[in-house]
């Protein structure tokens, strides 16, 4: 069977866009909100990201007292499912790419 | 209402009176549940399916739409624990109900305990002064009566979700012994 040629612009373009899907470019911030819980959103955290109870109960902090936190820096993909996942526990959470 | 933990289970035991309250609540938040994000109040939707960060990451209209689909998906699995948990509700004794759920199931339990809370948070436009304020009010500036009932209704939900994680995820619920203990008054 014949190899297929790719021309080298598309292998440039497919490499490019294979290594910013596996970039961990993309942040995900949870902000602070008057009504979700403290213990609540440390549970969130420790159940959706999987977070030990202090690294959860420091983010949660974070989020009461600064106004949001980064919870984690993944790839587009695994930052938009953690989004989803805290979205669907009712937390305000937010996805940017990383400046 | 008492809670326990039992043989693997939550137990939650309540009166007559407290299992109206329960059910008619789980009646709301089953009818809001079941709406689908366009037909359900803006401003429940704009809490339960906000699409700011699919703004944020530039998301297509298509890509948007597939993920307030797939937040629907899961609160529908919310409703049908809720419908399952609700069928097991037993009367134990004259004006004594019980209902015994599975500790994985308790964690769904509590996710829609909290999206009740921010659903009438929403409607009822109940923000950060408020719930500072609570328990403060003065009487000249009393809340009306309603916005009043739906911050009870928050503070007593809220207290259910403590209980829950106290029971359930102990170490969640534990987390402010890592804070260290204020300096003692002078």
């Amino acid at each position: 069977m014949a190899a297929i040629e790719t021309l080298p612009e598309i292998q440039e373009v497919a490499k490019e866009k294979i290594e910013e899907a596996f970039e961990k470019g993309w942040n995900v911030i949870v902000w602070n909100d008057p009504i979700n819980l403290m213990t609540y959103v440390v549970f969130v955290f420790m159940k959706v990201l999987a977070f030990t109870k202090e690294k959860a109960t420091k983010h949660m902090l974070e989020v009461h007292q600064k106004g949001k936190s980064i919870v984690a820096t993944e790839t587009q993909e695994k930052a938009e499912l953690y989004y989803q996942q805290i979205q669907a526990h009712g937390l305000m959470v937010t996805i940017e790419q990383v400046q | 209402m008492r809670a326990a933990r039992r043989k693997g289970q939550l137990v939650l035991q309540f009166g007559t009176l407290e299992k109206e309250i329960l059910l008619q609540t789980v009646d709301t938040i089953l009818q809001n549940y079941k709406l689908k994000p366009a037909d359900l109040d803006p401003r429940t939707a704009a809490v339960w399916y906000s699409t700011r960060g699919c703004k944020n990451a530039d998301m297509s209209e298509d890509d948007t739409r597939e993920w307030v689909e797939t937040l629907y998906g899961f609160k529908g699995a919310n409703a049908r624990l809720l419908e399952r948990c609700c069928a097991q509700i037993k009367e134990i004794e004259p004006d004594k109900f019980e209902l015994a759920i599975k500790l994985a199931d308790a964690a769904g339990l509590v996710t829609v305990i909290n999206d009740h809370r921010l659903h009438l948070a929403a409607i009822h436009d109940i923000g950060q002064s408020d719930m500072d304020n609570r328990g403060w009010v003065d009487e000249e500036e009393q809340l009306p009566s309603e916005k009043e009932s739906a911050l009870v209704q928050i503070e007593l939900l809220g207290w259910l979700i403590e209980v829950i994680l106290r029971l359930t995820a102990p170490e969640a619920a534990s987390w402010s012994e890592l804070l260290e203990p204020p300096d003692e008054l002078a």
